[in-house]
């Protein structure tokens, strides 16, 4: 029983991670420069990979296979904004070089 | 079942030579060398799936898929990177004496 | 097997190979290509093949691409050639080879048609599947596959990984590496500096259970090198250079290409064979336990120095280059 209820709140993590998914690749589609679409990229997918790990916890079925999930959560949090961040950095600086210093 | 993976297999390897014959560009050419390269990698493997079967990880449950395409599949993969980079530092190097990476324009070596 | 998934995959494979070849910028190209790459990983993963999944994305869509932006940021300044020349008809240019590779294609297609359906395992293959534990001792089917029964092809394949470096060291040798760039910000080096014993971590577990579960020493070898580019993008080129230098990652190649030689030449002094496993006197050990599969661990291990020392080794031929280019 609690395992079905766990299952039911996995699938509502994972839609909302194919939501948080599908705004990203909006975001990017729409949005006009490189520090808006990061913006909206780099929350977004943040929140959707790790909504959609969590969503999968309940049907892994072992514990260690679990842990893996969260390691690989963990991984994308350390690592997404870190990435975002020399990205928009490289922009700004590239930015200033074509506007001549 | 496996037909799909044949069917797109064979695209991803014509894709791969159209680009090769066509494309002047240098890095376009080796696009379409690493597109053939995948589509024969994709065909192996595809051919190695057998229905109902398992990784090739023992124990095994049931019966298991075919290891041997995967063993060549992986060797391919190796290969692959290193003749990619080596194509990459002969355009690297043409580019430094001819100014180009434009495939018509390598003729120095032409007889 | 969820065949409709498949489908889509495949879908996304051909369009997004499609794509990159139709892209007139080639920065574009390449990051499509390498989703690709991912793509077909995630079907191999599907199909079943785990040890080709992990070198899929490890080399062909995460070193390739690497290698692929290396070249083209050298390149740049050249300018971009139109994609079909002038002077020559376009009949000649186009199509012409879009009716030989579309009559290619149907022959092909035609070909492996009758290949397709129901399909069992061949002798061989169900020899490997069933005697690999009692007679290499190993769990990975594929991992005893590469480095037992065809243990002399993998010697080949690494004698092609020494020739490439080779390939690539003399074609761009000349020119010293200057130490410039100071990397990128100081937020990215301490989060990199959090995340390279783990990287580290899964690239040794990756090469030292090899023998057990998907992977190896190409693919632990792979994730090796890939810590040297990152620390190379992170904190500068003259970071990893400094540490470990070129002249030491020649002696890890030669050392790993030694010890594959030796542990082969080790059947032959037992008199069992060039490369043989467990009639030379390696021990079968208990299955399933980190020392077991006989002389397997050592060919890991020798493997993936090899690939990691070449692999990195390439990528810093490359960049030394670069960095001439821009002096």
């Amino acid at each position: 029983m609690s395992l079905a209820v766990l299952r039911f709140t996995g699938g509502l993590c994972i839609a909302a991670g194919v939501f948080f998914s599908f705004a990203a690749v909006v975001a990017i589609l729409r949005f006009p420069d490189v520090y808006t679409r990061l913006h909206g990229s780099s929350k977004a997918l943040s929140g959707g990979a790790v909504l959609i790990l969590l969503g999968a916890l309940p049907y892994t079925g072992t514990a260690a296979g679990a842990m893996k999930l969260v390691l690989i959560g963990a991984f994308f949090l350390v690592s997404n904004p870190m990435a975002s961040h020399a990205i928009a950095r490289a922009a700004r600086k590239r930015e200033k070089e074509e506007n001549g210093q | 079942m496996s037909i799909m993976g044949f069917a797109t297999a064979v695209f991803l390897f014509c894709l791969g030579l159209f680009t090769v014959l066509t494309r002047r560009s240098a890095f376009k050419t080796v696009i379409g060398l690493m597109l053939m390269e995948s589509g024969v990698l994709l065909l192996l493997v595809s051919w190695a799936y057998i229905p109902g079967g398992g990784p090739p990880i023992l124990p095994l449950q049931g019966t298991g898929v075919d290891p041997l395409p995967h063993a060549l599949t992986l060797t391919a993969i190796v290969i692959g990177a290193c003749d990619i980079a080596l194509a990459f530092a002969f355009i690297m190097k043409l580019e430094r004496f001819e100014k180009s990476v434009d495939v018509d324009r390598f003729r120095r070596l032409r007889g | 097997m969820n065949v409709s998934l498949l489908a889509v995959l495949y879908l996304f494979i051909a369009v997004t190979a499609l794509v990159a070849v139709l892209l007139e910028d080639l920065l574009s190209a390449f990051i499509t290509l390498s989703f690709t790459g991912v793509l077909m990983a995630t079907v191999f993963a599907l199909l079943r093949a785990p040890d080709v999944a992990l070198t899929q994305a490890i080399i062909n869509s995460g070193l390739v691409t690497s290698l692929l932006l290396v070249a083209y940021s050298q390149t740049r300044k050249t300018p971009h050639p139109p994609e079909v020349c002038d002077e020559c008809p376009s009949w000649l240019q186009v199509k012409v080879p879009a009716f030989v590779c579309s009559v290619l294609g149907l022959l092909l297609f035609r070909g492996l048609y009758s290949l397709a359906g129901e399909r069992s395992l061949p002798e061989a293959s169900a020899h490997y599947l069933a005697r690999t534990l009692e007679e290499t001792g190993a769990l990975n089917v594929v991992g005893a596959l590469l480095l037992d029964y065809r243990a002399f092809d993998t010697l080949g394949e690494t004698t092609v990984i020494f020739a490439a470096v080779s390939g690539v060291s003399i074609l761009l040798s000349g020119g010293k590496r200057v130490h410039s760039g100071h990397g990128l910000s100081y937020i990215v080096k301490r989060g990199m500096a959090l995340l390279t014993p783990f990287i580290l971590l899964y690239a040794a577990s990756i090469l030292f259970l090899g023998h057990l579960t998907p992977g190896g020493g190409f693919q632990g070898g792979s994730v090796f090198a890939t810590v040297a580019i990152l620390m190379c993008v992170v904190y500068g080129t003259g970071f990893e250079a400094s540490r470990i230098s070129s002249k030491s990652k020649e002696t890890l190649e030669a050392g790993g290409a030694i010890l594959f030689v030796l542990v082969g030449l080790l059947g032959i002094a037992w008199g069992a064979g060039f490369l043989s496993n467990l009639p030379a006197p390696f021990s079968a050990g208990t299955p399933g336990s980190l020392l077991s599969a006989g002389s397997m661990p050592l060919l890991n291990i020798a493997v993936g120095l090899k690939v990691g020392a070449g692999l990195s080794s390439i990528f810093y031929a490359m960049i030394k280059i670069l960095e001439l280019e821009d002096e």
